[in-house]
């Protein structure tokens, strides 16, 4: 046993700088991986929904009508899972967050309304693997294997390009539709 | 026979950082029995497999507790992992490894912080919250969140650290060691923290065997026992012995968890010595069918991991079972016959986490 074992500690203590800043006064600084709060880059997005479809937190909203990305920034939790599902990779989390307010408001994007742009099969390369149909997340492919057929929902469609992307003979593209 | 009165204790009180409540029935100063009673933040987080994909539930899983999230997001990765037999990059393992160990390094210096506080030394307390302030920055910079990590995905991890962070990584800890090694002179030989610790909230190597209890708290009463001996994610090829001590008091419970922590900055010097490299995660395609078992030795002790899958998005069953909830049993043997001002005191020795607790 013995006495005064923190007395070095103490006298250290007593002769150096504070070890906490003086924010807010002093900002504080993040690091470059942070995960403040999510950030879209609107002329990118293609309002495909499925970052609102995957978000635990049930917190981003996507209406295609009216050409709005919305999101509840107060109920987001900053896990970053819409960042990684974002097929078009329009969405980053960046440092900074938000700030405290007595009220819970929604930050909405508005989309400048474009021609949509939807997938179109080459028929001639097509060997109807129906990975593109496994692929869609809005299940507006349907594939025939039997009869060789390769099906559109047009109003299905969310334009993602998962199934340009995912096709193995490369023989989907995306066109404006007419 | 002198009278009995019933005090109660929490679920709020200064000393709990989480609700718990006791009914302590007290005989003049001495606790004669604590009846427990839990469920003041259930959030049914078990329940939630219903309503969120098995991808999505990583996210959920991991805001279990804010202490041990790392843990909780990796044994849920581990479990579904088991069920869809796969095996994860050698860098993802040893990624996850290092974390774990820096949670670890984290959680238990907010308990010292914590045990100071409890025996009211509060310089102590800030001493030990400073150093754990240092891991939370590592913590941010790797991975973007100070508590809330969300680095975990079923296939691997989500985020790379380069060659510049992990050697920022090693010099950290290795400050944090020296650092400790300072202030572990007050913890284990000081005069006033020794009559505080020692000889109180005596659970025997026999009590703690047969009441099942798990992590820091058993390993102080002298059972071997640790969950990363079973060589999950790399600790089969890292060089660790079990710590315990003999002391079965606050004071063995005490030495444990701080040579526990200079256990976890070696494996942290381990883990990026040994870093290979490679990719952090495998795709990982379809949807779990089966059911799958996973223990993993988190801070507080042995947390199990079961999920039970059906072969949808959506998982059938998912269980956790937490170090505190096996601890609590031990918690009240020690409780019996202590005096009433040390009751704070044996509650924290536990390292208890409610949220973990109660899911």
């Amino acid at each position: 046993m013995a006495l005064m074992k923190f007395k070095s500690v103490v006298l250290k203590n007593l002769f150096s700088k504070p070890v906490t800043k003086n924010y807010p006064a002093e900002p504080a600084v993040y690091p470059e991986r942070s995960r403040g709060h999510v950030e879209i880059n609107i002329d990118d997005c293609i309002l495909c929904g499925i970052c609102g479809m995957n978000c635990p937190a049930r917190t981003i909203k996507v209406d295609r009508k009216a050409s709005t990305w919305s999101i509840d920034r107060f109920d987001c939790i900053q896990c970053g899972y819409c960042v990684e599902k974002c097929p078009k990779k329009c969405l980053s989390i960046v440092p900074g967050y938000q700030e405290p307010g007595a009220e819970k408001f929604v930050a909405t994007y508005e989309k400048p309304i474009t021609v949509k742009k939807i997938p179109q099969a080459d028929m001639d390369t097509c060997v109807f693997c129906t990975l593109c149909a496994k692929k869609c997340p809005k299940e507006a492919i349907t594939v025939d294997r039997a009869e060789k057929k390769w099906g559109l929902n047009k109003d299905l469609c969310v334009s993602c390009g998962l199934c340009e992307s995912s096709c193995p003979k490369k023989s989907i593209s995306m066109v404006e539709e007419s | 026979m002198a009278k009995q009165s019933i005090v109660p204790f929490g679920p709020q009180h200064p000393v709990l950082p989480e609700p718990i409540h006791l009914d302590l029935v007290l005989e003049d100063e001495k606790v004669i029995e604590a009846i427990p009673s839990i469920g003041f933040v259930h959030r049914g987080l078990e329940s939630l497999v219903d309503k969120k994909d098995f991808n999505e539930m990583t996210y959920v899983i991991e805001r279990t507790c804010g202490i041990c999230s790392f843990m909780h997001g990796m044994g849920y990765c581990e479990s579904v992992e088991k069920i869809m037999n796969v095996e994860i990059p050698d860098r993802g393992k040893y990624l996850r490894t290092m974390w774990a160990e820096m949670s670890r390094v984290h959680s238990h210096l907010l308990w010292l912080g914590l045990l100071a506080d409890a025996f009211g030394f509060e310089s102590l307390f800030y001493q030990c919250w400073r150093m754990r302030e240092k891991v939370l920055d590592l913590f941010e910079m790797t991975t973007g969140g100070r508590c809330i990590f969300s680095v975990n995905k079923i296939g691997g991890v989500l985020k790379d650290v380069d060659d510049v962070m992990l050697a920022t990584i090693k010099a950290t800890t290795q400050d944090i060691a020296a650092e400790l090694r300072v202030i572990r002179k007050t913890f284990m030989e000081d005069y006033t923290v020794e009559a505080r610790l020692r000889g109180v909230g005596i659970l025997t190597k026999e009590q703690a065997h047969n009441l099942g209890t798990a992590g820091p708290f058993a390993r102080a009463s002298g059972i071997k026992m640790d969950m990363r001996t079973t060589g999950y994610a790399a600790y089969g090829d890292l060089d660790f012995d079990i710590i315990t001590s003999n002391e079965c008091d606050s004071y063995g419970r005490c030495e444990v968890r701080i040579n526990e922590i200079f256990q976890a900055i070696d494996l942290i010097g381990q883990c990026i010595d040994k870093m290979p490299k490679g990719d952090i995660a495998t795709i990982v395609k379809g949807n779990p069918n089966g059911e799958a078992f996973v223990r993993m030795e988190q801070p507080r002790g042995e947390a199990v991991y079961y999920s039970k899958a059906n072969g949808s998005k959506f998982l059938e069953r998912m269980r956790i079972r937490t170090p505190t909830f096996a601890n609590i049993p031990g918690l009240l043997e020690t409780l019996k016959g202590a005096d009433f001002a040390d009751v704070p005191l044996l509650i924290l020795t536990i390292d208890p986490c409610i949220s973990c607790t109660e899911r």
